[in-house]
This record gives structure tokens, sequence and C-alpha cells, in this order.
């Protein structure tokens, strides 16, 4: 395929897809316009030549990736011949460009099935839909103004990239086939099944919020605020059951396969992917109670939530994608200066949004003005004053709209028990608790917008003498490292709330009910509630100050506790209606199996090694247990033995045997191996903590062990009297450029995990010298120091002046300085303590000092006394430790989840629950329709 | 008043109330020098993992400290005591963020963010076959 200058070099390829990018972005530009005129079968049209030039990219770039192709950039950074291609799609969407395409794919399927639909709102939705994929293709542009890049070009060759423009080597005419057989690969950690299955469901969630949003912005367009509701509300419980899954994947590949000890960590990528989802639920709610009133409720709310649901999905790329996180969050990657077209983005769909809530196109116009003039600002540089404005602009909008457009449109009259006001409350906190974790997440984006004015609020802070003036004028806030303080603390209070109102909100019908039978029904619901959190008050040992805890416990049960009798009394054999109290029961559990996992975890494997090297008071945080190859230690209620490593691939993986703590009871006749060696018992007895113990009295050696007897024998591990249980392997995944990482094993049982991971292994082998000393340790001992070297106790118990009688014969001469010290060494062997003793000498001959190196036979150790200092009796030692003798070990930590199972089965019924929700709507509208 | 202007009112509170409580609660950034000028006070310091002086490690004697050397983003070099083990990749890190306090002319960290090489990682260079990052 190689045409022109270079060879082996697919060009046409290139040729084919960036006109294919051009050809879709066009096509969907025009056909917005088409549908703006109201010209429906062109704007049809125009938008399907746009999917379709979409679909083409997509397949010539995975043509590109199944070719190994690496000549194009796209290519050759996340692709290279070692990996499985079964991860090729985890590649496809490693990069940015990817990322759009993914996008832009779900988002086009998803319009087709609006295309489908062919409701009224078709010209108005499209017009939205069809810009919103306009914007997209501009990302996959790549073209050139001067300097400036519009957009990230997926079919960018190597040689054509900016750093490589000019090198020698891209005029070469067969480069291609020289350089680029292999390329850089994907980042190991990437390389799993989850990075093939949670970006899609993520994107589609995504995509799945720009639909609701369409028909919103088509009703304010149409002046109907409220008609667009009925058509848009199973897109937006379908985008609440796919986000949702999509957010919680995310969870469960955090705590499968990463090693930071839990699934959910706050940190920003994870946050920005929750708020959306957490508005985009409010949202729902409230088009929910509004879809078939005369007279709405919290109608501007409803609109305004369902705008903004996809706008932080906007803003959630902006933040992910830009780089403005900067240092707060290891996500955060700077690629191709891609910030002012994000934040471009961002700002245009917020001021259309915001646009089309004003009524009068007058006021339409005056909006638009100002936005533009706001957007200037961003073109010359000023991006954060151009954003505070910008948001000024639309705060004030949203206000005006609020007061003017809106006014009279909704209820004042909900009775206090009526299912729409609560519905609304609970979805009043769902935000609340969403803009709290956007205003933590965006401090970095806070210090941006201080820069500007850190001029004048020093001066201010000056004057009036204010500690937070001067703060905010430095503008280098840094988000608290406490998660306890900055999120659980405000966090578990809303959900509290929010939880006691899906309780009670799904007995109260609306506009308004009879206290008497909801309060009875509530009842039952609530001393279950309390019995379970009783329950585990008492097992699980909460304090008095954990109580906000125990309190999101209650209301979590209460509710799934609630809504679990009202599937069984009121709906049963209505199995249509069980989808929202399922997931709701499911939203339930998911918090509550959270909480108590996390909340009572425990880290077993504290650190048991005394304070050799104790710093300060303050700093306690010892959680990781050292295990030599063979011993064996305890942790929490188990024994562990570091049994051996072995390689695999790119993995190494460490073998820990797990036993009981209980002493193991033999019977007549079992069988046992024991440094390889087979034994039958000859009593029933327990063991003992050594085998030597119990091997005279209990035990019968087999030298000619039959195979049925060697496939039956236990082993049996000095210190490991008990039982044992299962092998635990972690693992490091080895990659050279992107560093290793990292992954855990994990034990699943019914009632908990125990979750266990390496904390540091040595991974290249020591460096020893031609016989296998590893170099030299140099230190300093007096009279009565120990320290150890590998497993041994090394102690100086004294130093002598040589008497002149063994000078001889240690090959002394008279006039020589000679001081011999006596060191002790102390090791284990078989279970037991072995002692020698070691004497090298200290000679000075004619003022030089003679290097006397000592051997200690059989214990892999050699020294040399370096240098003896008179006035503070030091010595000073080097030591060589030999390769044979030094043991491998494992640095590890393991935690135990309680309960956290019944997260995962909330998930599990959450999901279900959405998506029979979702059909049984799809069901209604098609009925009511008909 | 009026229900909705109530409950409008309710809400702006909270919000407003969270954030004056989440200020509170909020860290700071410093580089070494106000570090150890404000001596025991949390801070979080960015900067590079020097590579002239050693990474020490040694599990056997304490498998949760890990010491190592630090420029800050102004150039200056201080000692670092790591209440961790040693984390993977540390060595190829790109930026690192340490979280802990100035004590005694060490710099005592209880956290440490590492930025590793990334994906995005523009500097490689081809030239005639060799790589170089």
């Amino acid at each position: 395929m190689s045409i022109g200058a270079f060879e082996g070099e697919w060009i046409i390829v290139a040729w084919a897809g960036r006109f294919l990018v051009a050809l879709a972005f066009t096509s969907a530009l025009f056909s917005a316009l088409s549908y703006i005129k109201g010209w429906k079968e062109i704007g049809r049209r125009a938008f399907k030549v746009h999917a379709g030039a979409t679909f083409l990219v997509i397949g010539l770039l995975f043509l590109l990736f199944f070719a190994h192709r690496y000549e194009f950039q796209y290519i050759w950074k996340h692709l290279n011949n070692e990996m499985p291609m079964r991860f090729v799609m985890s590649a496809f969407w490693g990069g940015q460009e990817g990322g759009f395409l993914l996008w832009m794919f779900w988002h086009n399927i998803l319009a087709l099935f609006v295309l489908r639909a062919a409701d009224r709102w078709e010209p108005k939705v499209m017009t939205v839909l069809a810009s919103i994929e306009a914007f997209l293709s501009i990302m996959l542009l790549g073209i050139y103004f001067g300097d400036f890049q519009l957009g990230l070009d997926p079919f960018l060759l190597m040689r054509e990239a900016p750093e490589n423009i000019g090198l020698p080597w891209t005029g070469i005419k067969d480069y291609a086939i020289q350089f680029f057989q292999d390329g850089q690969g994907l980042n190991p950690l990437l390389q799993n099944y989850w990075m093939t299955i949670h970006p899609p469901t993520l994107f589609l969630g995504f995509a799945a919020t720009s639909i609701p949003f369409a028909y919103a912005i088509a009703g304010l367009w149409e002046g109907d605020h409220k008609g667009w509701i009925k058509p848009a509300l199973p897109w937006a419980f379908f985008g609440v059951g796919i986000l949702g899954t999509g957010v919680l994947m995310g969870g469960a590949w955090a705590y499968e396969a990463l090693s930071f000890g839990g699934f959910w960590a706050w940190d920003p990528v994870e946050n920005s992917s929750l708020v959306p989802w957490m508005v985009l639920v409010a949202a729902a709610h409230l088009m929910l109670i509004n879809k078939n009133k005369k007279k709405a409720t919290a109608l501007f709310s409803t609109v305004y939530f369902t705008l903004l649901a996809f706008l932080l999905v906007l803003y959630s790329t902006f933040l992910t994608k830009s780089g403005v996180l900067g240092d707060t969050s290891v996500h955060s990657f700077v690629d191709g200066g891609i910030l002012p077209q994000l934040l471009a983005y961002l700002l245009s769909f917020l001021a259309l949004a915001h646009t089309f809530l004003l009524g009068t196109v007058r006021r339409r116009l005056i909006h638009i003005g100002l936005s533009i003039l706001a957007l200037c600002l961003v073109f010359i540089g000023e991006y954060a004053l151009a954003t505070l404005g910008f948001l000024v602009i639309q705060g004030v909008t949203a206000t005006i709209s609020f007061r003017g457009e809106f006014k009279d449109e909704s209820n004042e009259d909900d009775s206090i028990f009526s299912r729409e006001f609560w519905m609304f409350v609970g979805a009043l906190l769902v935000v609340i608790a969403a803009i709290h974790i956007t205003w933590q997440t965006s401090i970095p984006v806070f210090n941006r917008f201080l820069e500007p004015f850190s001029g004048p609020l020093s001066s201010v802070g000056e004057y009036f003498n204010s500690d937070f003036l001067r703060t905010l004028s430095l503008h280098s806030l840094a988000p608290g490292k406490d998660l306890d303080e900055t999120y659980h603390i405000i966090q578990i209070p809303l959900a509290t709330l929010i939880f006691m109102a899906i309780a009670i909100t799904q007995w109260l019908r609306y506009k308004g009910t009879s206290a008497k039978l909801v309060a009875g029904n509530l009842f039952r619901a609530a001393i279950d509630a309390a019995i379970i959190t009783t329950a585990l008050a008492i097992v699980y040992d909460f304090q008095i100050q954990e109580f906000p805890r125990l309190a999101l416990l209650f209301a979590t049960a209460f509710a799934a506790s609630s809504n679990a009798h009202y599937i069984w009394s009121v709906l049963r054999g209505k199995m249509d209606a069980w989808g929202s109290p399922l997931a709701h029961v499911g939203f339930a559990l998911t918090i509550f199996g959270a909480v108590i996992s996390t909340a009572k975890q425990d880290v077993i494997s504290k650190n048991q090694i005394g304070d050799i090297a104790s710093l300060n008071a303050d700093f306690n945080n010892r959680s990781d247990l050292l295990l030599m190859q063979g011993d064996t230690l305890q942790m929490g209620e188990y024994y562990v033995n570091y049994r051996e490593r072995h390689e695999e691939g790119i993995h190494v993986f460490f073998s820990i045997d797990y036993f009981e703590t209980d002493v193991k009871a033999y019977n007549n006749g079992d069988i046992v191996a024991f440094d390889d060696m087979l034994f039958s018992a000859k009593t029933n007895h327990s063991a003992s903590v050594e085998f030597a113990y119990d091997m005279d009295e209990h035990w019968n050696y087999l030298p000619f062990p039959t195979k049925t007897q060697a496939a039956k024998a236990e082993r049996w591990i000095n210190g490991t009297p008990g039982e044992f249980l299962f092998t635990l392997d972690p693992s490091i995944q080895l990659n050279e450029r992107m560093g290793n990482s990292p992954e855990p094993d994990t034990r699943h049982s019914l009632t908990s995990d125990l979750y266990s991971h390496i904390k540091w292994a040595r991974l290249t082998p020591p460096e020893t010298d031609d016989e296998g000393w590893l170099g030299g340790k140099e230190t300093e001992f007096m009279v009565g120091d120990s320290m150890f070297i590998g497993s041994v106790l090394l102690s100086l118990d004294s130093m002598t002046v040589v008497r002149d009688e063994d000078r001889p014969e240690r090959g002394l001469l008279e006039r020589d300085i000679a001081i011999v010290a006596c060191f002790n060494l102390e090791g284990a062997e078989n279970g037991g303590a072995i002692n020698t003793k070691a004497s090298p000498l200290y000679i000075v001959r004619d003022n030089l000092i003679i290097p006397d190196i000592h051997d200690v036979e059989g214990w892999g150790l050699k020294f040399r006394i370096d240098n003896f200092n008179p006035t503070d009796e030091k010595l000073k030692l080097t030591i060589w430790e030999h390769e044979s003798v030094r043991t491998d070990f494992i640095v590890i930590q393991a935690i135990i989840f309680p309960l956290i199972n019944i997260l995962w089965l909330g998930c599990i019924l959450m999901a279900i629950g959405s998506f029979m929700a979702v059909r049984s709507r799809l069901r209604k509208n098609r009925l009511s329709n008909d | 008043m009026k229900r909705s202007d109530l409950i409008i009112l309710i809400t702006v509170s909270v919000i407003i109330g969270l954030g004056i409580y989440n200020y509170a609660s909020m860290g700071s950034w410093a580089n070494f020098e106000e570090a150890f000028d404000n001596s025991g006070e949390t801070y979080s310091v960015s900067g590079f993992l020097s590579q002239d002086h050693p990474v020490v490690y040694n599990p056997e004697v304490d498998p949760g400290l890990t010491s190592f050397h630090m420029k800050d983003k102004k150039g200056k070099v201080k000692e670092v005591h790591l209440q961790l083990a040693k984390p993977q990749g540390f060595e190829q890190s790109e930026s690192i963020v340490l979280t802990g306090k100035a004590v005694d002319g060490v710099f005592h960290a209880t956290d440490m963010q590492m930025k590793c090489p990334s994906k995005y990682n523009n500097e490689k260079r081809l030239v005639l076959g060799t790589e170089e990052s």
C-alpha cells in the first residue's frame, strides 16, 4: 500500500481516514443546520452519512491496529508486538483520540434510535445531537492554524509528529520498514478485561446523558416546558442504569486489580463520573414526578438538572483531559495543549443551555452576545477571567429564567405527605452532595480562578490583616489529604438523609397519603433495620464517635427493608412494577456494603518488627509485614508462610500459604510430608510447634512411599501447627518502561474478603562478585552492639589485644598492633537456634593497616575490620553476604473487608432493577402512545 | 414566604456552609523552604526524586520506611523519610507529591503520590533506529 515517496507506509489509509473525519464533521454540521431549518429528510440523511463516516473511521483505525501499522503514531503509542490481541480494544481507547471515537460511536447509535422513534421532537432534538457530534468531530481534525492545533489527528504518521519533523530518519524512503516494526505498547496496567469493558460502559453512560439534555433544550426551544419529559424519561433512566453500572465497574476494577487497598479513592477521575450520575438521578426522578402532571413540581429544577447532567459530563472531560488538575491527580495528563478546545466545548454548550432558558428572542440574543464576549477572552489566553465572567453571566441568566420564564409554573401546594414533595427533597439532597464533591474536586480550578486576583487579594489582605485573604491570594489551595475530613464527614450525613427519604417515599402516594397506612409499614421496616444495625454495632464493636457511619448503616438498612417490604406486600405478582423498588434495594445495599466493609476493615499485616529505626511518636504507619522465605508469622487469625516465587510471562507470583492458628489434630494413619520426606502418624495426637518434637513419638518414617501415599500427604511446616487453609498469590507485573505494578490476590468468602498485595519485593537479582559475594556493607560496632545481617544476629562480645603467646600462630610480628574482636553469630536452622563465634583481627604493622578478611565458614558471611578508634572504642566493619545464604523476602499488606459481598450484591440488584424499570417505562409509553 | 423561596434559602445556606467547612479542611501547597520555616505544620510539597542521592529501603530493618532526597520546584534538595514501603516504579517517577511535616531538617512524609511516565510521553525521540527517552 505504498504510494509516493515512502515504502511500506500505508499512506492511503491516512488520507482516507482524514477525509472521513472531515466528512463526519461537515455532515454533522450540515445535519444540524438542516434540522434547524426544519428540513427533516435532509437532516436525517446527513446524520446517517455522519454516522457512517464515524463508523468507517473506527473501522480503519481497528484495521491499522490489527495490521500492526506502527508508522501511525496512535498505533505506535498503544500497541506492541508482545501484546495479546484480545487487548486490542483496550489499546483502541487507550488514548484521547480513541476515547472520543468511542464516545461518538455510542452517541451515534443512540441518536439512530432517536431517529427511529421519529416523534414530533425530532428536528430540535437532532439539532442538538448533531451539534454535539460536530463538536466531537472537531476534536479529531488535527488541523494546524499556525502553532495552534485544533483537535488530535488519529491518523497522524510518526514522521509527521511535531517532535519528529526534521529528524534525519523522516527522509529515509523505507523508514517504516526499518524503524517501525514494533511499538511502545499499552501500559500493562491497562492490559486486562476491565479496560475492555469499563470504558465502553462509562462512555455509553456519558452519551446517554445527552439525550435528555437534547430533549430539554428542544422543550425550551419550543416553549413547551413539560412536553419533552415523557419521551425523555426512558432515556434518563437508561442513563442512570448504564452510567451507574459503569461507575461501579470502575470500583470493582480498582478492588480486583489495583493495590491501593479499596474500591473508591475519591480521585478526581472517579468523582467526575460519579457527579453526572448523581445529578442525572435527581433529574430523572424529577422528570418522573412531572411526566403527566398538569401543574408540575419544581419544574425549573427538573429542566435545570437535566441540562446540568450533560454539562457535568463535559466538565468531567475537561477536568480529566486538559491537565488542569496538575499535581492533584495521578490521572492527569496533558496532551497537546487540548485545554482551550475542551474549555471552549464546555463553555459553548453551557451558553447554549442557558440561552434557551430564556424565553424571548431578544433576551436570547443579549445572552449570546455577552457570552461570546466572555468567550473572546478565552482566545486571548485569559482562561480564568473568561470562565469566571462567563459563569457569572450564566448564573444571572439562570436566576432571571427561574424568576421570569418559569414563574408560577410550579405547584406550591404539594402536600408534605406527598410522593412528589419527598422525591423533590431527595433529589435536592443528591444534588447538594454532588455539588460538594464537585467543589472538593475542583480546588485546582479555583486556584486558577484566584490567580488573576492575586494582587488585589494580597493588598486587601494586608490592609485588613486577614489570613483568609492572604491564603487566597497565594492561589495554592491543596485538597486535604484526610478523606474522612474532606469527603466522608459531609457525604455520610447527606447520604443518611437521602436514604431515609428513599425508605419513606416509596410508600407515599402522589398528592398525599394516609399517614396511618404509611406509618405501619415504615415502622415494620424500621424495626428490621434497627435490629440489623444493633447487631452490627455489637459484633463489630462500633465506638461512640463512629455514630455517623452507624446512622448511615441504619438508613441504608431501613431503605432496603422498606423497599423490600413494598415489593413483597404491595407488588407481589406485579413484576412489571418491581424495577424501581428493586433498584432502590440494590442502591441501599451497595452503600451499606461499602460503609461496613471500609469502616471495619482490618489491616491484619501490622508490622511486628521492633522499632529499630523509630522516628517520631506521631508516625505510626506500620501496616506492612516482612515475610522471609520459609518463615511463618502470625497475621490476624492466620499463620502465613511465604513459600516461593515463580514467574509467568510478565508476572512474578508470590505464593503465600495461610494456616489456621488452632492446633491441628492428627489421627493414626495420616500421612504428611516434612522437608521432602514422608511420614505416617502412629498415634492420634495434636501437633506441636515443631516437627522435631513430635517425630520420634508420633511419626513413622516412610522410606519407600507409594504413589497414593505421596498424593495424600499434607505438608507439615514448622511454626504452623494449624491446618492448611488456602494459598494466595499476589503478584507484580513487570514493566520496565512504565514501572512495575503490584496486583492483589483476594480470598473471597461469604462473610468477608481477605485482600493481600505485595508492598515490596526484590525483582532484580542482587549484584554479586564472581564468587557470589554481595557488595560489602559498612557498619560501626561497639562492644555490646548487635545487628541483623539477613536473618543472622551479629553481636560484638568483646575486644582484646592479642596476647604475645598467640602472636606467632596468627602470623603476627612482635611490633604489630593487633586486636581481636570476638563476635557472636546467632541464626536459625530447622527451627532451632545455632551459634558460632567469629574472631577477625585488626592488625596495624608499621603504621599500615593489614587487611584481614575473616570468612565465617558455613554461614555465608565474611568480615573485615577497617578501623578501630581507641578513643570512642568504635569498630568500623565491612560485611559481605554470600548469595547462597541470603533469603528471599517480601513485604506484604493484608486487609480483611467484612461483608463486602453485600456491596456487589447491591450493584447487581441495582442494575437489574434499573433495567426492569426502563423496560416497563418503555412499555407504558408505547401503550399510551397507541 | 413562599415555600419554594424557603427551600432555595435553605439550600443555598447549606451549600455555603459546606463551602466554608471545606475551606477549613484544605491543606496548602508549599515548597521546602516554607515547610521548613514552619516546622511541624503539614504541607503538600511537589517535586522530583533527586537522582544524586541513593534511595534507601531496608525492609529487614523497617519495611515501612523509605529514605531519599527530593528536589522541590524551587530547586531545594532535602532528605525525606517516607513512612511507606518503597513504591513500585519509584525511581522512574516523573514527579512526586509528598504530604507531611518538616521536622529537624528532614521532611517526614506520611503519604506520597507519584506521577508515572505518561502514556502520552511526547518526549520520546527516534534517532536512526535507536530509542532515546
